[in-house]
């Protein structure tokens, strides 16, 4: 058994210290992990800002300039009592176009609320006031405060109407035939769960992708540098030659996937997400777990792409179909991103969706079983066992040693 | 002792065309022989040559090496082969020695009896400089040594050769000569294949001229003379494939 082990550890150990040397692999195998997770750290820091600024605006008194504050004093008040500071503005011509209003607004004054002169003869009279609210909608760091503005401006009028209605002996409930109340059943988790969708997908393709470049240069480079046909002619087994490239690239499948496990727990770890209302509970179980989903998933890769490079017509076709490879995944996990209720047991013998499915149960901290993963398991390892069978059957071929113009 | 019965080699092209590589070849090439295997491009040679590696299947007929079948017992055949095939690689990020122990290991040479004939390979063939040295940025000639050492690190007793002298510096041929003129005293089946007629009739007891799939000749350099009747080999060649061109039309 050792004897026919020793030409596989040969050929592992070969690609190993090739890929060592190879500065181009490395940097993929440390920065593709290190991107995914940083990615994911971004898009998380980024939503914490965002959610920081309108809480800051919610809480803060805020500024607001306004042109012909004097026409319209019960709105101004209204706004004073909901902690709006009112400034005052230049007056804006009558019939200024949208495109010279933007002369209003600067740095200091983002937003300007135009009350036209009218206003109170409007008001008086029971008319339809026409306000203006000017501002700059790319700016995204002023929308909490414009929402805030609109609200009480919505609650001013709301409040004005009902009043109105009153004084004619008329029930305000008339012209709210509807009355809508919301209740948000979702559990923290369950939060976390669409928020840390993305992840699978980051987890997902780094297991797909990693070993891409070193697959291809493993028997397509091999080709074009003429070192497949000296391999060939050698008294080792096709099936060492195969299994020792395939377990020397699964192997750095794994530690790109372990660094990254690393690197994302280290981010769950100093992340504020409780602050976005996302609690991960992910314990030392889930990540062995999800580590092992990965590790599988990883074999099927690394075997699909040993397929490709033995076929592939040249180095550049490998690379290029094992590239197109990353779609598999991708809209795969589009899909499931967009439907995350769409579920049927079925996708546990599925590739890729059964893997997914088992790393979101283990992050949203559900329940697991052990059947869906074992099915997930054996998915991948029964595809994985007859590629590798088929390609040690291929590997002497005149068509793959010499390519398709032998 | 290497034998070819009867084999023959069709291709066909995109166009449906049939192209006959070799037709009903049969020879054989014996131990403790250096036998040359001439031929113009496209007379059949690396097509032979890939036959007897075991990496195209003949249409036709069979090789046996050393009484394995390569058709049937193919591991067991190549285990006794060494190779060094034409415009062959290198992996340029190993080093010429580790290029030459990966090969050996391949072969199942134990550590043992590996590190002495290594050595012994690359001071004989002059790579002491280059041994420790990636492969990368290597010049033909330190490339044709390593690939060289490699083929015949594992001791085999059927040793083939494309074109083995190609790029090397005058000290390191004769060197190459001197080492081939050994393996075969010591009784190994050696098929080289040249272009150098120089090289041939240095170092090679026999002949076999390959046209269009065909021996068209087969002997030592004196028959292979006297059948062209010229005096020197390259123009006893010439006069073989002259007269075969024209025989065929």
């Amino acid at each position: 058994m050792l004897n026919r082990l020793k030409p596989l550890s040969v050929v592992a150990k070969k690609e190993f210290r090739d890929v060592g040397r190879d500065l181009k692999s490395l940097q993929v195998l440390f920065f593709l992990p290190l991107f995914m997770v940083a990615s994911f750290v971004a898009m998380c820091l980024f939503t914490l800002s965002m959610s920081k600024n309108s809480q800051l605006n919610l809480d803060q008194p805020l500024e607001l300039a306004v042109s012909g504050a004097e026409n319209f004093p019960e709105l101004i008040r209204a706004l004073a009592e909901n902690a709006i500071k009112i400034q005052p503005a230049a007056v804006i011509a009558p019939g200024t176009k949208s495109s010279e209003a933007v002369s209003y607004i600067n740095e200091s004054t983002p937003y300007v609320l135009e009350i036209p002169a009218m206003a109170r003869e409007q008001f008086a009279e029971g008319h339809s006031i026409d306000v203006n609210l000017i501002y700059d909608g790319s700016k995204s760091r002023d929308q909490g405060a414009l929402n805030r503005i609109r609200q009480v401006i919505w609650g001013f009028n709301q409040r004005l109407g009902q009043l109105r209605l009153l004084t004619r002996n008329v029930a305000p409930e008339l012209i709210n035939p509807v009355s809508l109340h919301e209740t948000n059943l979702a559990s923290e988790e369950k939060m976390a769960g669409l928020f840390l969708a993305s992840i699978p997908l980051l987890l997902i393709i780094t297991a797909f992708l990693t070993s891409s470049g070193i697959n291809a240069d493993m028997f397509a480079g091999e080709r074009e540098r003429r070192t497949l046909e000296a391999l060939a002619i050698t008294s080792c087994p096709s099936s060492a030659i195969v299994l020792g490239k395939w377990l020397s690239a699964w192997s750095l499948t794994a530690i790109a996937v372990t660094w990254q496990l690393i690197l994302l727990s280290c981010a769950f770890f100093t992340l504020p997400l409780s602050e976005l209302g996302i609690r991960v509970s992910v314990g030392a179980t889930d990540w062995i777990i999800i580590w092992l989903t990965l590790l599988n998933l990883g074999a099927l890769a690394c075997s699909l792409q040993v397929l490709i490079s033995l076929h592939a017509r040249n180095f550049k076709d490998a690379q290029m179909l094992i590239s197109l490879m990353a779609a598999i995944p991708v809209i795969t996990l589009g899909y499931t991103l967009f439907t995350p209720d769409f579920y049927a047991s079925w996708f546990n013998w599925v590739p890729i969706v059964s893997h997914q499915i088992i790393i979101k149960t283990l992050l949203t901290g559900q329940p697991w079983a052990l059947i869906p993963i074992m099915q997930s398991v054996l998915a991948s390892l029964i595809p994985c066992g007859l590629i590798m069978y088929i390609a040690q059957k291929r590997l002497r071929t005149t068509r793959v040693v010499y390519g398709r113009n032998a | 002792m290497i034998e070819i019965n009867n084999l023959s080699k069709y291709f066909t092209t995109k166009g449906g065309q049939s192209i006959t590589a070799l037709n009903s070849l049969t020879t054989q090439f014996n131990d403790g022989e250096i036998t040359a295997v001439l031929g113009l491009n496209g007379a059949g040679k690396s097509t032979l040559m890939r036959i007897i590696y075991g990496l195209i299947t003949p249409s036709s007929g069979d090789v046996c090496i050393g009484g394995y079948s390569i058709t049937a017992h193919a591991n067991q055949a190549r285990r006794t082969m060494g190779c060094l095939a034409d415009d062959t690689g290198l992996y340029i990020r190993l080093t010429a020695k580790e290029n030459i122990y990966y090969f050996a290991h391949l072969h199942g040479v134990d550590e043992q009896t590996l590190k002495p004939y290594c050595d012994e390979l690359i001071s004989r063939l002059g790579m002491n400089t280059i041994a420790e040295r990636r492969c990368e940025g290597f010049s033909l000639g330190e490339r044709m040594k390593t690939a060289l050492a490699r083929a015949i690190v594992h001791q085999p007793h059927h040793i083939l050769l494309d074109e083995p002298t190609n790029g090397l510096d005058v000290l390191t041929t004769r060197s190459v000569r001197r080492l081939l003129a050994q393996l075969r005293d010591e009784g190994r089946c050696i098929i080289f294949s040249s272009h150098l007629m120089h090289e041939v009739e240095n170092l090679c007891d026999r002949i076999i001229v390959l046209h269009r799939g065909q021996v068209i000749a087969d002997g030592n350099q004196a028959y292979i003379k006297d059948l062209a009747q010229q005096n020197n080999l390259e123009d006893a060649y010439v006069a073989l494939i002259e007269r075969q061109e024209i025989t065929q039309c």
